[in-house]
């Protein structure tokens, strides 16, 4: 008994010592000022994950959020495009509540987008506080995030701390959205499938399925379907061989991210949460209410987000600095595949407005 | 540390210690990791529940022993989080033939969450206050199967070698749970005969 008792006591001790060790080495290679910072931004019940990379000394800061529901910010913080914008600015990445490494301890039926754009306006009130109230601060949304950061600059006072609202194939009108993917798919299949493409057989199965499809009345389940399909069709017409191969740095991601693997299922169940809310918030109508300087990019073969959202968005935006985008070798991501075009336009937009 | 944890702690301790007339008592240290690369420590002393010799099991015959074990745990996910725990192993331990053994067990644990970044908030006035490196408490429920670590012939030479794996529970995480798949690759050593 003494022996064990013994025993325990030391590795019990050696073994917290191992453990503060542990923690110390963690913390002293994470965070370094000014370059990249990392922090939780306790709000409302979550914790909420934030990466700042980039020139904090510009101190002209992009706030970006990521798309899903379930995505993260860590998913956009790699690539050309942010390379060439963290340069010049401050990239900050948020992981939406529920989502990403974001943590907390808050009830599920508490979730709804005014919740979410609560977080967005507080957190750029902190990072004014937190970098100084003279930074120029930009928001910036894509796809789902174009819906959160939209709903934000509606629904919180976050315009006035805000220099401009960069909307990257952003989701602001799910019904509007779903109505213009079922045109698109009819009009690129029956296209397709008349010049006898590679993809034929695809694509008359993407057309057999919106012929069923009422798009003034699209189920959640039809609604999943052409999310599906729309990344499906954009694969069938932008050359593959030019979209980068980023296997390499997956991997690379999955091994150094600060997301646990499995805070997937988590999203998962953030994304379900949310859907309802999200499958029928159509803000269009209220675009008139955002006054900042406006930028709309979108892919011309972005099934998931088509491109004539961003052109709606553009004529009825309320501001008197707007500007419209449409890259024509890009699908939903054109931060992958055409990066130093989107990040030349959105540092001249920034430029233009810090 | 908190009191609950201790309370565990000892809980335990006494538990085991209750069974000293058995001479199966082991002692492992373990490189204990979620999804095999966030790392961490284990350390564990288990006792097998109703073996008061050294038999040879493992040579020609094979047996099935509850065991009991407590254990403490640590690992961190860079930029995440440190974890720190103290709980329990229970389950059964089929020492077969050739030297082989199968572990099936359930875990408890209380889980101390440490962040390895700093927290903000803003505070009611909308000042921003800093909170330093926070942490959580977290019940820490697990199952898993294990390979080696055979207390039957083995109980004659130093070191044992097992592996395990296990799912463990964080609860709460978020608006849910968060899962860790862990993986337990160690060495059994010591017995008290």
């Amino acid at each position: 008994m003494d022996y064990l008792n013994k025993f325990s006591s030391s590795v019990y001790i050696n073994f917290l010592f191992l453990g503060f060790l542990l923690l110390q080495s963690s913390c002293n290679g994470v965070i370094e000022p000014n370059t990249d910072e990392r922090f939780f931004f306790h709000h409302k019940g979550a914790e909420l994950a934030v990466q700042v990379d980039g020139d904090v000394s510009s101190k002209v800061f992009i706030l970006f959020l990521h798309g899903g529901p379930g995505g993260s910010g860590y998913e956009y913080n790699s690539g050309t495009y942010t390379n060439l914008i963290e340069e010049r600015f401050a990239m900050v990445y948020l992981d939406q509540r529920g989502q990403g490494a974001s943590q907390g301890n808050f009830g599920i039926n508490e979730l709804s987008l005014q919740l979410f754009s609560d977080d967005i306006a507080a957190l750029a009130k902190l990072l004014k506080k937190k970098y100084g109230e003279d930074i120029s601060l930009f928001l910036a949304g894509h796809s789902w995030g174009g819906l959160t950061g939209t709903h934000a600059l509606l629904n919180t006072e976050v315009q006035a701390d805000l220099k401009g609202w960069i909307e990257l194939d952003g989701a602001h009108d799910i019904p509007l959205l779903n109505r213009k993917a079922v045109s698109m798919f009819h009009f690129y299949a029956e296209q397709e499938i008349a010049d006898s493409s590679s993809y034929t057989a695809e694509w008359q199965e993407i057309l057999d399925f919106v012929k069923g499809v009422d798009s003034l009345k699209v189920s959640d389940d039809e609604s999943g379907k052409i999310n599906s399909y729309g990344f499906d069709a954009e694969t069938y017409l932008i050359d593959q061989s030019k979209v980068p191969n980023d296997s390499e740095s997956k991997a690379w991601a999955f091994l150094h991210s600060p997301i646990a693997p499995l805070a997937t299922l988590i999203g998962n169940n953030t994304a379900n949460t949310i859907e309802g809310e999200s499958e029928t918030t159509s803000l269009t109508d209220r675009l008139g209410e955002i006054k900042i300087p406006s930028i709309f990019v979108s892919g011309k073969y972005d099934f998931v987000v088509p491109p004539s959202l961003a052109q709606s968005a553009y004529d009825k935006v309320g501001s008197s600095e707007k500007e419209l985008h449409i890259f024509p070798n890009s699908g939903h991501s054109p931060m992958d595949t055409e990066p130093d075009s989107l990040a030349t336009i959105l540092i001249n937009f920034i430029e233009a407005h810090k | 540390m908190s009191t609950r944890l201790f309370i565990l702690f000892f809980l335990l301790l006494n538990l085991d210690v209750n069974a000293q007339e058995s001479n199966s008592r082991s002692y492992a240290i373990a490189y204990y990791a979620a999804y095999g690369y966030q790392p961490g420590v284990l350390l564990k002393a288990e006792q097998l529940l109703g073996m008061k010799k050294a038999p040879a099991y493992g040579n020609e015959s094979s047996k099935t022993f509850p065991f009991l074990a407590i254990e403490l745990g640590s690992y961190a996910h860079f930029q995440n989080n440190a974890y720190l725990s103290l709980g329990f192993q229970a389950g059964l331990r089929r020492i077969g033939t050739k030297e082989r053994a199968l572990n099936l067990f359930i875990s408890l644990a209380g889980q101390r969450t440490q962040h390895l970044i700093n927290s903000y908030t803003l505070d009611a006035d909308g000042n921003l206050s800093e909170l330093g490196k926070t942490g959580s408490f977290a019940f820490l429920p697990g199952i898993g199967v294990g390979f080696g670590g055979n207390q039957g012939v083995r109980l004659q030479r130093g070191f044992r070698p097992y592996v395990n794996f296990r799912t463990q529970f964080q609860i709460p995480y978020g608006h849910r749970y968060l899962i860790h798949p862990m993986l337990e690759l160690g060495v059994f050593f010591g017995q008290n005969r």
